[in-house]
């Protein structure tokens, strides 16, 4: 090396910016243990409140308790598939999904199918849950007839809803998960205590102290919940958005707000491309998790109809990126050759048109309203799709003449 | 693994912590730490995959079933051989290095360049081989030539850190300024120590060397004292990540992403997105550097301070005297100063010898953070003097280059570059300013306010250059743009209103953002960094009252609340 230059300095990028660290070491002062474990206890008591407000207040609905049951949708539906079996009034055909499902009108699907018709979409579904759901009822020896499966194109990807750790509320379910996946939805579960759920959960505690909210026999009023209301979800599974019923009875509904809206989640939730993820990537995990999920309905003797289901044009444009369009092509190609393994059916129904949607039919960028979905289970079922096949009453109408069970919020 | 998850704060730390100091003895305590860092690091490369403990994803690797889960093992671990195999090299050639005699200078030289070629090949393969593939592309396509292909390669976890440190080892042996390692394991210590591995402060062995031999790690129990200072540390960097950055993160992403989608902002927004991503930047970053000192400390360790306050800079060289400082001396020691400095040599005062070493010396009689006028190290300052005279061009040839190198290094993209290139530019220009008497050192109150602000301005240019770089733009679209178009937005001259998209019906569809949030966010940044102690000033004068050890284990227990809405730290992508 030449040493004039490694002999050269003086003005530099970093001036004399100290580079180590280090001094004698010091006697410790006196109450530096006593600190140190005043941490740790304060630390350790924050901690522990948290969690037992998170499991007493169950604001998430993750931690069941008869004061707070599970109003979850994965715990819910899977108590109604509970009921069903007691009751052995199990159904032919099942709905599964997202909640781009969770809309499919069972009463209109057993016009068309001639079979009494359960939905058990669940927000934000993908392989694990179909997986774990198909299991349980396997094992509970429900086994339907058919299985309409509808899959959104980030069903495969990367994307670790919150929406999953729901399982976590219904024990047999849990039960049921995938190895290691179900540790990992019970680590996630714990993680998903936060300053809010606590916040929440301390409101709810609180509730259940409030004298004025208890009936003649100590009980909590089940009203207490009403101010909370946003969906209703039907025994049958059927999902009817509160206000968005109202906005179409009244012809208010503002799509390209909503779609706007759902937009503007959606990059949230799949990332602003910070570091070059490819967020609708499918991954390999998943794929095989779908492949066991086929399997095991080949097995039990259950047809399914598997739909990759449509987004509106105007949130393609808006959140979808090149990229995601590439990786959604992909999804298609995989799915039509897995399915192709079991002899199960496979509908690209990602355009609209290949249904006979109607763009105005859509609540936001992805969920449909009932007279799309009407269509695409007619398609679903090789039906033609303009034809009305059963009975397919107005949402505002169902509101108006609830049947008793119902469960006032799907959180 | 995070360190702010679950897995780490409430297993990993606290069973380490346990075991390291459970047994008295320097052969276990260098063992644990380093087989308990490797499996830190292997943890990491799950978690920085999705910002969240992939815990299937660890099991699978462990549990090979089928020849998909060995692939899917042998691709999980692999980053740990890389790892491996990066400081065994090192090691070697640096042994070999003192083992070799004095007059063999040609060998020692040959074992110095296998070694910088072993690490910056490592570097240039899984960093920058995808960016130079892309440079080729670009230019066979416009000359007309063949079809080349772009190549798509993962970046293990800290390479760019482990990768320095390492380089530092061998070099410093071969000038002859560092003491070897006694054993590979003293030497795999330092590499792997997990506080420091993923995204630095860059250590050098001369820095910890001494301190594994020291009275805190020959002791039975642990230095309280220093556990204190350790959780004040790791307490008040969980603050500025979970708190502060990782809501601001939340807040600007979607207006960066609606630019790049091309989108417009409107000049308030704009001005929200880059000062939401300035602080973002600084506490992300530099609370990541306290957590990492902070967790040196519950082992006996110190590690070198990383920032010192610095949007209290009142120049750009003052800036980098106070932003990733250990970056800055690294480039200083084994960059700028190998190409010449500014033309002066060192010399020593006793001797008249010229100094050839780093300039860091293993033992310092005080540290930087007891000593608010940071000592000159020996060599740099009271054993010697300058000789020669200056030559500007010399020096702003070689802060360029050097800037060039330093943006580089955080990334593989031109716009990486052109950051680095504009902060060679403020260095230079500072210099010229200083040399013409226009800045002084000592500004009084008024003028160390306008400077300050200043400084911070001109900062902000380069963290939207910074941020840009991490836009991933569309096809077609030029390297450039979503900085330019971010500049344009700042300035009021964006020619698209605030419109997230046009709708098929034909609808402009404004986007609606609540900015109170981000606003009142970056006002409490703008007050933490302007008036505020930092960290080390907090934890060095740290009363230990039992008031102060409940304030600060209850803000703990908060931030461990939080671990639910975690995200990963910006530097683990460089």
């Amino acid at each position: 090396m030449n040493d004039g230059l490694q002999n050269a300095v003086i003005e530099t990028p970093a001036g004399d910016a100290p580079a180590t660290v280090a001094a004698a070491p010091k006697a410790p002062r006196k109450g530096s243990r006593k600190f140190a474990m005043i941490f740790i206890a304060s630390f350790a008591f924050i901690v522990l409140l948290g969690f037992w407000v998170n499991v007493s207040g169950n604001s998430t609905g993750l931690f069941p308790s008869s004061i707070n049951p599970s109003m979850a949708e994965r715990a819910w539906k899977t108590r109604r598939v509970d009921d069903a079996i007691r009751r052995n009034r199990k159904a032919g055909v099942v709905i599964m999904g997202s909640s781009r499902m969770m809309q499919a009108n069972p009463e209109y699907i057993e016009g068309l199918t001639g079979q009494p018709t359960f939905n058990y979409g669940v927000s934000a579904a993908g392989p694990l849950d179909f997986l774990t759901q198909l299991k349980y009822m396997v094992s509970k020896k429900y086994r339907p007839k058919t299985i309409v499966l509808g899959l959104d194109e980030s069903a495969f990807a990367e994307v670790s809803s919150q929406y999953e750790i729901q399982t976590v509320a219904h024990w047999g379910l849990l039960s049921k998960a995938p190895f290691p996946e179900n540790f990992s939805l019970l680590g996630r579960a714990l993680g998903n205590v936060t300053p809010e759920t606590t916040w929440m959960s301390l409101m709810n505690i609180v509730d259940s102290f409030d004298s004025s909210g208890k009936n003649e026999k100590g009980a909590p009023k089940r009203e207490r919940n009403l101010k909370h209301v946003s969906n209703v979800m039907l025994e049958n599974g059927y999902i009817i958005y509160k206000d968005r019923a109202v906005l179409a009875e009244e012809d208010n509904h503002n799509l390209d707000r909503e779609i706007q809206q759902h937009a503007r989640k959606w990059v949230k939730m799949m990332g602003s491309g910070e570091g070059g993820k490819r967020a609708l990537e499918p991954l390999a995990r998943r794929v095989d998790l779908f492949d066991q999920y086929l399997k095991l309905a080949k097995d039990n003797g259950i047809e399914v109809r598997v739909l990759l289901l449509p987004m509106h044009p105007d949130f393609e444009r808006a959140a979808l990126t090149a990229d995601m369009m590439e990786d959604r092509d992909k999804l298609n190609g995989m799915l039509k050759a897995v399915c192709e393994k079991y002899g199960t059916v496979y509908k690209d129904f990602r355009k609209v048109e290949s249904y006979g949607g109607d763009l105005e039919q859509f609540w936001d960028g992805a969920h449909q309203r009932p007279e799309n979905m009407r269509r695409m289970m007619n398609a679903a079922f090789d039906k033609p799709p303009m034809e009305m096949l059963g009975k397919l009453r107005d949402d505002a109408y169902i509101m108006r003449h609830l049947p008793k069970a119902t469960s006032l919020n799907t959180y | 693994m995070l360190f702010n998850s679950y897995e780490f704060c409430l297993l990993f730390l606290p069973i380490t912590f346990a075991l390291f100091w459970g047994w008295h003895s320097l052969r276990w305590r260098l063992s644990l730490l380093t087989i308990g860092s490797f499996a830190f690091y292997s943890f990491s490369q799950f978690t920085t995959r999705d910002a969240s403990f992939d815990f299937r994803a660890f099991l699978k690797s462990l549990s090979i079933t089928s020849f998909a889960d060995l692939k899917h093992s042998l691709w999980a671990w692999r980053f740990s051989l890389v790892l491996l195999t990066s400081s065994s090299v090192d090691y070697f050639a640096a042994r070999a290095i003192v083992r070799a005699p004095a007059e063999a200078r040609g060998r020692k030289r040959a074992l110095l360049a296998l070694s910088l070629v072993a690490n910056l090949g490592l570097l240039a393969f899984f960093k920058y081989a995808g960016f130079f593939s892309q440079i080729a592309h670009d230019v066979s396509a416009a000359l007309g030539g063949g079809e080349i292909r772009i190549l798509s390669i993962v970046l293990p976890v800290g390479i760019s850190f482990y990768t320095f440190e390492s380089m530092s080892y061998v070099i410093d042996i071969y000038r002859g300024v560092a003491t070897p390692a006694k054993s590979y394991l003293d030497y795999a210590c330092f590499i792997t120590f997990f506080p420091h591995l993923v995204a630095g402060p860059i250590i050098r062995y001369s820095d910890i060397l001494h301190q594994f031999r020291d009275v805190n790690w020959t002791r039975r129990g642990p230095d309280w004292e220093q556990v204190n200072i350790g959780l004040t540390l790791f307490t008040m960097g969980l603050v500025k990540k979970l708190i502060i950055a990782d809501r601001l993160a939340g807040e600007i992403n979607p207006l960066w992403h609606a630019l790049a989608g091309g989108g417009g902002l409107g000049a308030a927004q704009a001005w929200g997105a880059v000062l939401g991503y300035t602080f973002r930047i600084y506490f992300d970053f530099s609370g990541y550097s306290d957590m990492a000192t902070g967790l040196g400390h519950l082992f006996g360790v110190r590690l070198p301070q990383n920032f010192d306050s610095p949007y209290k800079a009142i120049d750009p060289v003052d800036f980098w005297k106070r932003w990733h400082m250990t970056l800055s001396a690294w480039l200083r020691d084994y960059l700028y100063i190998p190409l010449g400095g500014d033309g002066r040599k060192r010399i020593r005062r006793d001797t008249g010898e010229p100094i050839r070493d780093t300039g860091v010396p293993p033992v310092l009689g005080a540290t930087a953070y007891e000593n608010p006028s940071r000592l000159d190290n020996a060599q740099h300052g009271r054993d010697a003097h300058v000789t020669g005279k200056p030559s500007r061009v010399l020096q702003y040839r070689n802060l360029m280059f050097t800037m060039l190198l330093g943006g580089l290094w955080h990334g593989a993209a031109w716009l990486f570059v052109i950051w680095g290139a504009w902060h060679g530019l403020l260095l230079a220009g500072t210099h010229a300013l200083r040399r013409a008497g226009v800045i002084g050192d000592r500004p009084g109150v008024a003028g160390t306010w306008v400077r300050r602000q200043v400084t911070f301005l001109l900062v902000i240019v380069g963290w939207v250059l910074f941020r840009a770089a991490d836009v991933k733009s569309g096809i077609g679209v030029s390297t450039m743009t979503p900085a330019l178009k971010m500049f344009k937005e700042m300035a009021g001259l964006g020619t698209a209103k605030a419109i997230t998209f046009t709708t098929a019906r034909g609808a402009e569809v404004e986007q609606v953002l609540n900015p109170t949030l981000l606003w009142s966010l970056i006002a409490f940044g703008w007050v933490w960094c302007n008036f505020l102690p930092n960290s080390f000033q907090i934890a060095y004068r740290l009363k230990e009252r039992w008031y102060f050890a409940m304030a600060t284990g209850v803000t703990f227990g908060v931030c461990v609340l939080h671990f639910g809405t975690k995200m990963d730290f910006l530097y683990f992508r460089f």
